[in-house]
């Protein structure tokens, strides 16, 4: 006896900064063709993230042994793109800012390389972008 | 680098400017080297509600990479993205 299989499909996407799950049918009508799911179950999104953000001092007394959770060597990079905003509010000092933005771009380049390296979730696919 | 570490550099340069509005840009810069790097990924779980189709994404997250969708014997297997919605729209 042949075994039938089934034409449903659970799918995602993404509308109004949320999720959406739904099952597929392509027998159904048109507009019947996705259902929401029927019953509770277990959800796990892999996604990329924000690094987390420090306290400031009023909220947290203990925010100064803060530590920012990217990559050590990438701590360095987030001081100097506070400098080179530092001086961007100093006109007689504005000269200074390219110095600062550079070295945070470097950061910005290497950090790229580091997530692409291929430990931390796979290579990276290219994306075309139109802005 | 501890936070204490990062304000005592920004200070020599910067004197002038308070702990609080230093840790705002340190915040701001972690914001931009993180998605612009996509260097940190992490998962996270939750239960579906029945008939409920859409959950709200926390402001953290900048990209979902794939979607494991607990099955009815407790296995947990990646489900397809769907390009573009659903031409009727549930907003339920």
């Amino acid at each position: 006896m042949a075994t039938v299989k089934s034409t449903k499909e659970n799918v995602w996407w993404i509308e109004r900064d949320s999720i959406g799950l739904a099952v597929y049918d392509a027998l159904e009508s048109e507009k019947n063709r996705y259902a929401s799911l029927s019953s509770a179950l277990t959800v796990t999104l892999f996604y990329y993230k924000k690094g987390n953000h420090f306290s400031t001092l009023d909220s947290n007394t203990a925010a100064m042994s803060e530590q920012s959770d990217l990559p050590i060597q990438f701590h360095q990079y987030l001081v100097d793109k506070v400098i080179q905003k530092g001086y961007e509010y100093k006109p007689e000092m504005i000269q200074m800012a390219p110095y600062f933005e550079r070295k945070f771009e470097k950061g910005i380049k290497e950090g790229k390389m580091f997530a692409n390296r291929g430990r931390i979730s796979g290579f990276r696919r290219v994306q075309q972008s139109s802005y | 680098m501890k936070l204490q570490a990062m304000i005592d550099q920004v200070k020599k340069h910067h004197p002038d400017l308070g702990a609080n509005e230093i840790i705002v840009m340190l915040n701001e810069a972690s914001d931009e080297f993180s998605s612009r790097t996509l260097l940190l990924d992490e998962a996270t779980q939750f239960e579906t509600v029945a008939t409920q189709r859409f959950y709200g994404l926390k402001d953290t997250i900048l990209e979902i990479k794939s979607v494991d969708l607990e099955t009815s014997d407790g296995e947990h297997l990646t489900i397809k993205r769907l390009m573009g919605r659903p031409k009727y729209r549930d907003i339920s």
